[in-house]
This record gives structure tokens, sequence and C-alpha cells, in this order.
């Protein structure tokens, strides 16, 4: 079942950059790229004797068509249920039976395709990955299996009211830019995607120069580079399209859309505008207003400490940015009793607001410095947290020295920086909320805040 | 010096089958107040996991205090004269750490990880708090709505869970394990501030605690610092133990259960023996077949090929005392819950009638054997196997045989477990009856 592997090596070898980890303790990091252009990324770490490996695709729903959202994600699903010389069954059998794990998925700016397996049965992995991924069947049988279980997996996800809430958050800040559509489709979209889209949007995007793989664990980059050749170096390259897509108009006034669940005993609220990239120039300056204000890594951010600890009004409540190709929401989300509905958000704008009128507090600024200096190294602990953290900074376009930089230029972030990105950031008289509860408990409360729609959870 | 000088060093030595295999260096001693520290050094990464775990969990509460055990997790963030509200996280955060915690059934685990140089702070403030927590009204009170909170987010919100909670409400009789970690809300809204005090006195002793370290320290030095925090509290008489013993079922139980909810499902839970009985090991390899990955035998032919089930999940659930195995499945749309019910039960017995192939079996294994060597990645991942297994059977080593007891667990074991403890008897089945819930207002557009 091995791969012939006596192709010859095709590496650019010049290109091979072991980066330098400064202060940090990091493993050895090295990057090759192949004759096709297939970045490789080889974080070397001898603990375990387990492997990962993770291809990225850089183009995710984003470059789904506007009538066929959902096209990436299916595409990359379908990887696994077929290539030219596999049934689904026998890579589901194969996998299974080396103890290893075998994930396709798309989100909004890639495709992941991700392998994690012991050392010994680094072989057989990589030779079902390769397989999936230059050689898919995208077989009919296996096309409609695909549509029904995801149809009937965007029916279930309505008694989860966090998910519906962010799916029509997004659907009312974006509208009908690719980042309001759900990642997998609504029905009707699923309903009309055919073989020809999947295989226009295979072909169009599934290409080495458009990828990176990231291969971390127990193997030296002269080791792997040969099986890694021998299991991409055929791939073919091609011409990829530049996008171009215009950022839809940020909001105006407040609209409030409140979705009725007529069972729910609590409150899902999620409000917000526009954010920023992580290419932007206030990216640190956001990093350290967001811990002090609410971010999930903090459990003394000013959300946390008045509306949880002072307030008991939630369990957990949050500020975030989401990092994509193009700006992503910045948004606040929260959940809480019906009846406190009305005092949870009024308690969260104030909080908000006040951080952007007032800025943050010197022993504030102190203890986020504090906070990323010493956290940024020691989140990096183990090869899939260095891998992980290479992914997210290469689709963002950034080099890898950006880890090794990355608590200097923390410390250069001042306070008026941290007022100026919060000025920018957080705007709660032009936003847009969602709101997932029993409409009769709280409709007449938000309409204290704006114009209210309601829903019916069963209309969506 | 004031822990005892008898140390166990031990290497955790793991042998895999192709690979050489792991070690890694473990100490434990203890402390003259009966606390337990484990040590396990490693200097790959300049940081370093505190985990203290204290032997209570919902198995240690009584109807009235159900959810205190957790209630307690929250409250322990709440300060001491030393340290008021806040500042722990605060000295935590500040210089780069995390810290949380958790409570499940036998246990409740408290950790930090921070910076190398930072270990010492740590274990002043774990220490402080172990003995000096300020409880008051106003703290209970405010934490009291927050823990309602997490109960309606993590349980009520979600039907698959409400349905587990119904069927741990009626499998279980005598023993606590019958309701859940979270407690009841009529619970949760009565304890009282008496309740916690004596819930504090009881259950917080060093005696009743231990304290597991991973990362980058030195041995020496870490010795010394525990004897200086923790080595100073002072032991307390023992807690009660818990002397309800779950009688034998002797028939299924039934549950119909109303819900909202998009589709049809159920599940059924076996009681099993505890965590340290030789059996387990073949109920964990049964579960693997059944359950685990696209070709597992349930996954294959009912949301595979049959496409009758949506989803399909299950485990041979392990804690302390005997608990259950369980299965539960989401019907299709256009599917008949009973129909899926009754092919999941026909495999179930095909275990008991059919030995495993050996393919399937080494399958099994292999998936075991690659889940626990991916489970040991961080210090945080090892601490915690170690705790676990301290606290689920009363001695952590066991830890260190379970590749090899993976690998003698034979087709033959599999076939008797089954038969022992898979049967309709021993089962407790609730059935998922979505209901549709009337729109509150009519939700007409404005």
């Amino acid at each position: 079942m091995i791969r012939n592997r006596t192709i010859p090596i095709l590496l650019s070898l010049a290109l091979s950059v072991p980066i330098s980890a400064g202060n940090m303790k990091l493993p050895p990091i090295t990057e090759r790229t192949l004759d096709n252009g297939l970045n490789v990324i080889i974080v070397e770490n001898h603990e375990l004797p387990i492997v990962s490996l993770e291809m990225v695709i850089s183009s995710g729903s984003l470059f789904d068509p506007a009538d066929k959202s959902g096209l990436a994600g299916f595409t990359a699903s379908l990887l696994r249920n077929g290539t030219k010389t596999r049934k689904a069954t026998e890579i589901a059998d194969q996998i299974d039976y080396v103890g290893g794990s075998l994930d396709c998925q798309a989100d909004r700016d890639a495709v992941y395709i991700t392998a994690n397996t012991l050392l010994k049965h680094f072989d057989a992995i990589l030779d079902i990955m390769s397989d999936v991924i230059l050689n898919p069947a995208f077989d009919d049988e296996e096309i409609e299996r695909y549509r029904r279980q995801t149809i009937n997996g965007i029916i279930e996800s309505k008694d989860d009211p966090s998910l519906v809430c962010a799916d029509n958050f997004n659907k009312l800040l974006f509208g009908d830019h690719p980042y309001g559509h759900p990642v997998n489709g609504t029905i009707e979209s699923v309903e009309s995607i055919t073989k020809k889209d999947i295989a226009a949007y295979y072909s169009e995007y599934f290409l080495p120069n458009n990828s990176f793989l990231v291969v971390a664990g127990d193997i030296t980059p002269d080791g792997v580079m040969a099986a890694i050749t021998g299991a991409f170096g055929q791939w073919k390259k091609g011409i990829i399209e530049n996008l171009k897509l215009s950022t839809p108009p940020a909001p105006e006034g407040r609209s409030i859309l409140l979705i009725d669940k007529p069972d729910a005993t609590q409150t899902n609220i999620r409000f917000g505008g526009f954010g920023i990239t992580r290419e932007s120039d206030y990216y640190y300056s956001f990093q350290v207003m967001n811990y002090v204000l609410g971010a999930g890594v903090s459990f003394i951010n000013r959300l946390m400490t008045e509306v949880r600890d002072k307030g008991g009004l939630t369990y957990d409540i949050r500020t975030i940015n989401e990092f994509n190709r193009l700006p992503g929401a910045f948004y606040c989300r929260t959940f809480t009793e019906n009846d406190s509905t009305l005092k949870a958000i009024d308690a969260a704008m104030k909080v908000m607001e006040d951080l952007a009128e007032n800025g943050i507090s010197d022993e504030e600024y102190k203890n986020a410095i504090g906070f990323y200096t010493g956290y940024y190294p020691v989140s990096l602990e183990t090869p899939s947290d260095i891998a992980h953290e290479i992914i997210r900074i290469r689709l963002s376009g950034l080099p890898v020295s950006y880890i090794t930089d990355f608590t200097e230029n923390i410390q250069k972030v001042s306070k008026d920086d941290i007022r100026r990105i919060a000025g920018l950031l957080i705007d709660t008289d032009n936003m847009v909320m969602c709101v997932v509860s029993r409409a009769a408990d709280v409709e007449e409360d938000l309409k204290k805040l704006g114009h209210v729609t309601v829903k019916s959870i069963d209309d969506l | 010096m004031r822990f005892a000088r008898i140390s166990i060093l031990l290497l955790f030595l793991y042998p895999l089958a192709h690979s050489g295999e792991l070690s890694f260096p473990i100490e434990e001693y203890r402390l003259n107040n009966g606390m337990t520290a484990i040590l396990l050094p490693d200097h790959s990464n300049p940081s370093v996991t505190a985990q203290v775990w204290y032997k209570t969990g919902s198995r240690n509460e009584r109807p009235g205090i159900t959810g205190i055990s957790h209630l307690f997790e929250h409250l322990m963030f709440k300060g001491t004269d030393k340290y008021p509200g806040g500042t722990f996280d605060r000295m935590i955060e500040s210089i780069g750490g995390r810290d949380n915690a958790w409570t499940w059934l036998d246990n409740t685990a408290y950790y930090e990880i921070v910076p190398a140089d930072k270990l010492e702070m740590v274990l002043e403030l774990e220490a402080d708090r172990a003995r000096n927590l300020t409880l008051n009204n106003d703290n209970i009170t405010s934490e009291r709505n927050v823990v309602i909170n997490e109960r309606l987010w993590s349980l009520d919100n979600s039907p698959e869970n409400s349905m587990y909670e119904v069927m741990v409400n009626n499998a279980f009789v005598a023993h606590p394990y019958r309701w859940e970690v979270i407690g009841f809300l009529s619970d949760l809204k009565a304890i009282t501030l008496d309740d916690c005090l004596e819930y504090y006195r009881i259950h917080y002793a060093p005696n009743n605690s231990f304290l597991i370290l991973a990362g980058d320290f030195q041995t020496g030095q870490a010795k010394k610092m525990i004897d200086k925090y923790f080595g100073s509290l002072n032991a307390e008489k023992p807690p009660p133990p818990v002397k309800s013993v779950e009688p034998e079922q002797k028939g299924e139980k039934r549950i119909d259960f109303y819900r909202a909810a998009q589709l049809p499902a159920f599940i059924a839970g076996y009681k099993i023996p505890g965590a340290s009985d030789p059996d387990i090991m073949a109920l964990e390899v049964a579960a693997r077949i059944l359950f685990d990955g696209e070709s597992s035998r349930l996954y294959r032919r009912l949301v595979y090929t049959e496409e009758k089930a949506f989803s399909i999940s299950g485990q041979a659930e392990t804690h302390h005392d005997p608990y259950l195995f369980y299965v539960s499945a989401q019907a299709n749309p256009e599917a008949d819950i009973e129909e899926i019910k009754k092919e999941i039960f026909e495999e179930i017995d095909r275990l008991k009638n059919q030995p495993v192939g050996s393919d399937e079996l080494q399958k099994a294994r292999n998936r075991l054997e690659s889940d626990f060597v991916m489970g040991l990645q961080s210090n945080e991942d090892r601490a915690f196997n170690i705790g676990i297994y301290q606290i689920n059977t009363d001695d952590y080593r066991n830890v260190m045989t379970y590749p090899e007891r993976i690998l003698h667990v034979t087709a033959a074991d599999i076939m008797r477990v089954a038969g022992k403890y898979l049967n309709e008897r021993n089962r407790t089945v609730v059935n998922l009856i979505p209901e549709k819930a009337e729109s509150s207002d009519g939700a007409e557009s404005d």
C-alpha cells in the first residue's frame, strides 16, 4: 500500500530556512518548497513517537459562489469518501486500523486535511492522505449521501441556540458577502450543489502552489522530505485567480434580530460590527485591549468581572475578533437567563462604552503586557501548538518570525494605541445584534434598545 | 524538613511495539500531614503545571446539596484574607499564566500553567486557599447564579445532555452517581453558607488531596517549596466514606422523556464495575469495536450504510465506583428510532455470540494505544492522566500498565464481558420524544 518512493527528489534546498528561536525555547522549524510550489514547514520534536500532518488549501468558504454556499465544505468532506483506487469504506478501515485520524474540513479561509498518527504508521497515513488530496473520486452515491447528511445536520443544528445565534448574526452583519453564509451552507444551497460544481472547485483551488503542508513531530527534515516529495511531488501546479471582493458597508444604527425559540430558558446574545485582520497596524494593540475587555484567556477582564462575578448574570461572556483573510466580525457574546436579558446586555454595553471612552488604567496595562509576555511562549508547548500557530500566521500572510517577535511587539503597544483601537472597534450605536430566546419573555425589553425584528426559529 | 523522607522514584516506562519505549521520570512522596506529591520533571518547555486534586466530587454529596462540589470549585476563586477576591487570577494572569478547575464525579481539581520561574507563587496561592478561603453569603449568591446559568447552558439547552441526565437519574437508586455533577436546580438554589463551611472543612484537608507538578522545575527545589507551603497545613479527620452500594438491577428500566428537539433519540446505559475492575479493559475494547471511528460496527451499519442514524456515540464510562457502558443515537428525520434501537441491541448481542476477528481486535488495540500516546503530549496531559488514575483506581501506577493491559484483551474476554454486563436486565433506556413548543408570541414580524 505504500506508494513507490523512487520518484526523483525535487527540492529547492535554497529555501530551507531554519528559524531562529530568539529567547523562546522553540524546536527546530524548517521550511522547504517542492518544485510544484508546495511549501512544507517541518516542526521537529522527538519527545513522543507521533507525527501530525496538516495540508492547508488556502481557499475556504470565502470562495463559495453566492448561490452555492457550503461548496468548499462539501468538497473538503468528500475527499475522505473515496478516491480512484479506494472506496470510502476502505479509507475508513485503513485509517482506523492504524489508530490514526484523517479529518477534512473547511472554514472561511481554507480547507484543512489533518492527519495524526504514531510514527510507526506514518507511511500508511501519508499514503492515504496524499491519495485523498490528489485523487478524489467525487462519486455520485457519496455526493448524495453527504448531501443528505449535511441537510440533516443543518436541521439538527437548530437545537443549538448559540450556533443559531452565530449564523444569524453573521447574516445580519455580512449580508450577501460570503462571510454572511454558513460554512456548511443552507438547506437550499446544499440542495443545489452539483458534481460539476465540486469538480470545478477542486480543480480551481486544490493546487500545490495554493497550499502548504505543516509536518510536526518525531521526524527530521531530511528524513521526511523524501516521503513528502514522493507523496506530493507529482501534484500539478496551476494558476490562482485573484479574488476580488469588497467589504460590505458597516452597520448604521442598531438592528436587532430576535429569534423566537419558545422552549428556551436562556437567552443567547451576540452583538457587534466589523473587526480587523492580523495584518492591521492595530493587531497588537487589539490583543492588549481585548485582554482587558473580554478575551477568553482572562477571568479578570472587565466583562467577566462586571457581568459574571459581580452581576452573576452569566457563566461566560467574551469579546472576540475573527481573524480572517478579510476583516471578520468583532463581537460580544454571552448567555443569560431570559428575565435578565436586558440587564446583561446593558451591563456589557456599559463596560464596552466605558473602555472606548476612557481607555484602560496603568495597572490594567501592566497586567496585560505581563500576561502576553509570559503566556505566549508557554502557549507553544507541544509540536501541534506550534503547527497550529504557524498555520494561523501563514493564512494571514505574515512571516514565521511573527512567533519570535510577538512579545516584543506586544511590549511596544502604548495606552494611546489601545484607546485608538477601542474607539475604532467599539460603537454600540451602530451595530447588529442577534438574540435567541423565548420572544414573549424578552421582546418588550429589547425594544428599549432599538428596532427589533422577530423571527420564529421554525422559519429560518 | 517536614515531608517524610520515603520517596518512590519511578520511571514511567511505556514499551511501544516497534518504536522503543517512552519514559518519563516520576517521583512520589508523602508529606507528614498525609498529602501526596507526584513530580514529573520535563525541561522541554520553560513552563510548569501545578494541579491540586481533592478527592471529592458529586459522589461525596447527598440529596439537598447536590452540585455543592462544583459550586465550591467556583467559590475557591473568591479569595482569602491574604489574597482577596480577584487577586488569585490577577497574580496568575499578570505573569502570563492560566488557571482553571474542574469538578467530576470523584474529584475536584485545580490547575495553573505558568512560566517555570513562577512555581513558588502558585504553590503559595494554592496552599493559602486550601485552608483560608473567605466564605460569605455575597460570594455564594453571585456564584450560585453563575452556576445556574452554567447548568442552563451546558445541560438544559442540549437535548443530548438532558437525555444523559435522565439516564443517570434513573439508572442509579442508592449511589450518589444518580445526580449529575452540576446538581439539581432546586438544590443549587437552596445550598447555604453553613453547607459550604462544612463541606470545606471536611473535604479540603491536605490528607484528602494530592499535588502533581509537571514541567520545568528542579525536584529538590520543588520539594522545599511544597514543604514550605503545604507541609504546614494541618490534617483533618478523614471525610466519611461513601457507603451506599448500588443494588443489582433486576430488569430493564424504560423512560419516555419529552422535550423540544429536532430529532428523536435514545440512550441506553448498562451497569459496569468501577475503574479498578479487571473486566474494564475488555469493555473498553468492546466499546471501540462498536462506536469508535467511521469503520466501527454501529457507525458503518447505521450512519453510513443504512443512513438511519444521524449520529451514534457511546463509551465504557468508568469512575471510581460502578458506572455505565452507554450507547446513544439520534434518528435521521425519516428514520424509525425503534428500528435503530433494535439494530444496536442486535450488534451488542453479536458481541456475545461471535468472537471478534483478529484484525478487528488489533484495530481496537491500535486505536487505544494511539489515543494513549497522543494523550501524553503536554505537561498538562501527563499530569491529568496520572491524576485521573489516582482518583479512579486509587493508584496512579495503573496508568503505566495500561498499554500492556490493552494487549492482553482477547476475543474470548470481549464475549465474556459482553455476556456478563451488556444485558437487557442491566439496562436503563431513555427515549427522547421530540415535542414542538408553541411559538411564544406568534412570531409576527413587526
